[in-house]
């Protein structure tokens, strides 16, 4: 078994190789512009953990036992996040692509294969992950004046073995999912797996509730920077969140009896994850491929194709046009990770607005003007971000999803511009109509004034964004990629990400200023005069976002019409 | 060598393949002939491990396709009809990959890819990328790779669609020294004047069953004697399809 291991990764890694090595223009040019972008990104990710700490630990004097125990809960929801994404991306590598079907042929055992898969997996998907993390530990790291094999030590011992476990909880979960969707259904399987994972979410805050704990520490000012685990449950701080930041406050105590145990904790539970995963994998993976093929093939029964008529009715566009617009949505409809992720992403909005109103009120009832200021962000940062994440996920793979078939559009007697146009006008308005929603909900019992302004800036961002992530898509477009999600996780899709985070930062650093003006005038009873600076940043914000439409329109054109 | 035993695979009440059985021995070199959607595919999908048999079983040197299939895939070779290759490999490390999977020793693995080097006429392209292969590059190597283990049974789905007439020829050749050399193929083939040139057997499925098994000699006098070719002997086999 480990031969057929190191063997199938030899060859897996001299593929990445070749990869690496491309040398042309495009790929320098990609290369360099990732380069900058990330560095960017790195220094400020450096930059933003030693401020975060900065905020914690000086401005709100909170100490370091409640600083390590933000950084477990932040960790955890990192965890989640990985096994989550872990989760989906594994379903298209470990079942659907057409390397696994070339490998199943093999004789190449179960465990072998679901072993190399995953690593594959783990490190394609979680290799920008990795970065950022050193990059946030090197800013703590120096926060603290750690020595150097802090770093080694918390990279190679602690944060590598905590991911491991919660990439393959993902997996693992994805195999009860398989087995319980054989014998309920995919609907029922979602619902139940959903409920679940907002059952844990919910337990774990419960448990672990970021005010309960600042209620109970509190009071022990200033004996804060000790460790005070003994105030709460004994079991919380088994998980392996509250063990990897109890290791990393133990450093700055220089508490090496707790990094050792803590450290032997983490890896021995990564290990127990990680054979309990290889035993499932020997006894399950071979009967679920097969399985997942069988549901596949057993659910496209004729009777159930959704928009089985669509091709005969007329649309507003030329008859060539109008295909190709049929054509885009019928394949997103009948692409199951198309429709579930974006189900997921309604769920999400939807729950969004059923909470959201209850927010409003603490806004409205926050004991300071910063405070207000402070959760109104939020709401904008959540509903901007949901705008990009969204954006990534459906608009970046939009020209790579054409594939092989590309020459199709190419030949056929269509206006290349027009094409570019309606798909990012059909991306645009599916975006606005969700993001106007939620600022409608978000803001209903809050002044005019920041209805207004929340709109405008709404409408000013996705019409920067979209089209720019669009345009990002077709410049990093790879037409052998069939699968969605491995397009919207690869180095163009992160590049993307970074250069919209980038702008959702500079958008709230302008907002931020008026929007504390807004709420301090409020606060002492007075009339917030905050319209006309209001009016500047739209202009400014307005006149970058034409930029941005013309210039993505110009790029995207470009894109279509070249030689692939 | 190759028993299919009541073979059967159902989707949503709907057989696509209904109950087959057959024997294949060593030296057989049958075609496997059916209009689309007569269950070709399935059936050398489910001999390859890619699918799960609803009922039935299906035996290579008595490794059933359930309990023992690692064991039945060492003693196969698959070649599908759409070339799965790692496009960044070249042609020679994609077939060190696939002999090192079928347990090949470095010295013997050595031997083996000269031999079908030269058998599938591979030449200097073996060392660029397969990227920038054809599509008939890309069958032979596929086939190429297939053939590394010296397999008992070779199972060929649709291997001519898209070749150019020199590839083809290869490939055709190839199987014919296969063949000769004690190899079982099992080939699936839409052509019916390759199943005449080359195969020494017939099955002939329509709507998941078999309506022809017989040697190629009683495949030919049957429709010469009744049929004026043997396009028009297919069609009546198969006409409710059309």
């Amino acid at each position: 078994m480990i031969s057929e291991i190191f063997h199938l990764l030899y060859y897996k890694i001299k593929t990445l190789l070749y990869f690496q090595i491309e040398l042309n223009k495009t790929s320098i040019v990609k290369n360099i512009a990732s380069f900058f972008v990330y560095s960017f990104f790195l220094l400020a990710f450096y930059n933003g953990t030693q401020f975060a700490i900065d905020v914690v630990i000086v401005k709100y004097r909170l100490g370091l036992f409640i600083l390590h125990k933000f950084i477990g809960i932040g960790v955890f929801i990192f965890g989640m996040s990985v096994a989550v994404g872990n989760m989906i991306v594994s379903f298209s590598t470990l079942y659907k692509s057409a390397e696994i079907n070339f490998l199943f042929s093999k004789p190449i055992s179960s465990e072998s294969l679901f072993i190399v898969k995953f690593l594959d997996n783990f490190f394609y998907s979680s290799s920008t992950l990795f970065v950022f993390l050193i990059a946030g530990l090197s800013g703590y790291a120096n926060y603290f004046q750690l020595p150097l094999y802090f770093y080694a030590w918390s990279f190679f011992v602690l944060i590598i073995p905590y991911v491991i476990t919660f990439a393959l909880v993902g997996i693992l979960t994805l195999f009860g999912f398989i087995k319980i969707a054989d014998r309920f259904g995919v609907r029922v399987t979602i619902f139940i797996i959903g409920l679940l994972y907002i059952i844990a979410l919910s337990l774990f805050f419960k448990f672990s509730s970021p005010l309960v704990l600042i209620e109970r520490v509190l009071p022990y000012y200033p004996n804060i920077n000790i460790d005070l685990s003994f105030m709460f449950s004994p079991y919380l701080k088994y998980f392996p969140n509250f063990l990897l930041s109890d290791a990393l406050f133990a450093f700055i105590r220089n508490d090496f009896h707790k990094i050792i145990i803590n450290s032997s904790l983490i890896i021995l539970i990564s290990s127990f994850v990680f054979t309990l995963a290889v035993y499932i994998s020997n006894r399950f993976y071979y009967r679920s491929f097969l399985k997942v093929i069988e549901l596949r093939l057993t659910k496209s029964t004729p009777n159930r194709i959704p928009l089985k008529n669509i091709f005969d009715k007329n649309l507003w566009f030329s008859s060539s046009l109008s295909s190709l617009i049929k054509k885009e949505i019928v394949l997103f409809v009948r692409e199951p990770s198309q429709v579930i992720h974006f189900s997921v992403m309604m769920i999400l909005i939807v729950l969004f607005i059923s909470g959201i109103r209850s927010t409003q009120v603490i806004i409205l009832k926050a004991a300071s003007p910063e405070l207000q200021t402070i959760i109104y962000m939020a709401i904008l940062v959540f509903i901007l971000f949901m705008l990009i994440a969204f954006s990534l996920r459906f608009v970046f793979p939009m020209m790579s999803l054409e594939g092989e078939n590309f020459w199709r559009i190419r030949s056929a007697p269509i206006d290349i511009k027009k094409l570019v146009f309606i798909k990012m006008l059909i991306a645009l308005v599916i975006n606005l109509f969700i993001g106007i929603i939620l600022i409608i909900f978000s803001h209903s019992i809050l002044h005019s004034i920041l209805v207004t302004q929340a709109l405008i800036t709404f409408v000013i961002f996705s019409m920067t964004i979209v089209p720019l992530i669009f345009m990002m898509g077709s410049f990093f477009s790879n037409m052998k990629e069939k699968n969605p999600i491995r397009i919207s996780s690869s180095q163009g899709a992160t590049v993307s990400f970074l250069v919209s985070i980038l702008y959702l930062t500079t958008v709230l650093g302008l907002m931020y200023y008026p929007i504390n003006e807004y709420f301090n005038a409020r606060f002492f009873g007075k009339i917030p005069m905050v319209e006309n600076i209001f009016s500047r940043i739209n202009i400014v914000l307005g006149v970058v976002g034409l930029f941005s439409v013309i210039l993505s329109y110009l790029i995207s054109v470009k894109q279509f019409k070249k030689d692939i | 060598m190759l028993t299919i035993n009541n073979l059967t695979k159902s989707y949503n009440n709907f057989n696509a393949v209904d109950n087959i059985s057959f024997r294949l021995e060593s030296g057989d070199f049958t075609a496997f002939l059916g209009p689309n959607g007569a269950g070709k595919t399935t059936t050398i999908k489910m001999i390859a491990g890619l699918l799960a048999p609803s009922s039935g079983s299906i035996k290579l040197k008595n490794f059933d396709s359930v309990t023992n299939h690692i064991q039945l895939k060492q003693n196969l070779g698959y070649i599908p009809d759409q070339p799965f290759l790692y496009d960044k490999l070249t042609g020679l490390e994609f077939l060190k990959l696939t002999g090192g999977l079928f347990g090949l020793r470095r010295e013997e693995l050595k031997k083996k890819i000269n031999e079908t080097l030269e058998l599938l006429s591979l030449g200097d392209w073996i060392n660029r990328k397969t990227e920038t292969y054809s599509q008939g590059m890309r069958q032979r190597v596929s086939i190429a790779s297939s053939l590394l283990h010296n397999p008992d049974l070779i199972l060929v789905d649709e291997p001519m669609v898209g070749l150019d007439p020199q590839s083809a020829n290869i490939v055709k050749k190839a199987f014919q020294q296969k063949a000769a050399e004690g190899k079982t193929i099992l080939i699936s083939t839409h052509s019916l004047h390759i199943a005449e040139e080359i195969c020494t057997r017939v099955i002939i499925l329509n709507k998941g069953k078999i309506i022809f098994d017989d040697k190629i000699e009683a495949f030919k006098t049957f429709h010469e004697r009744e049929y004026k070719n043997l396009e028009a002997f297919f069609l009546e086999l198969t006409k409710d399809d059309f």
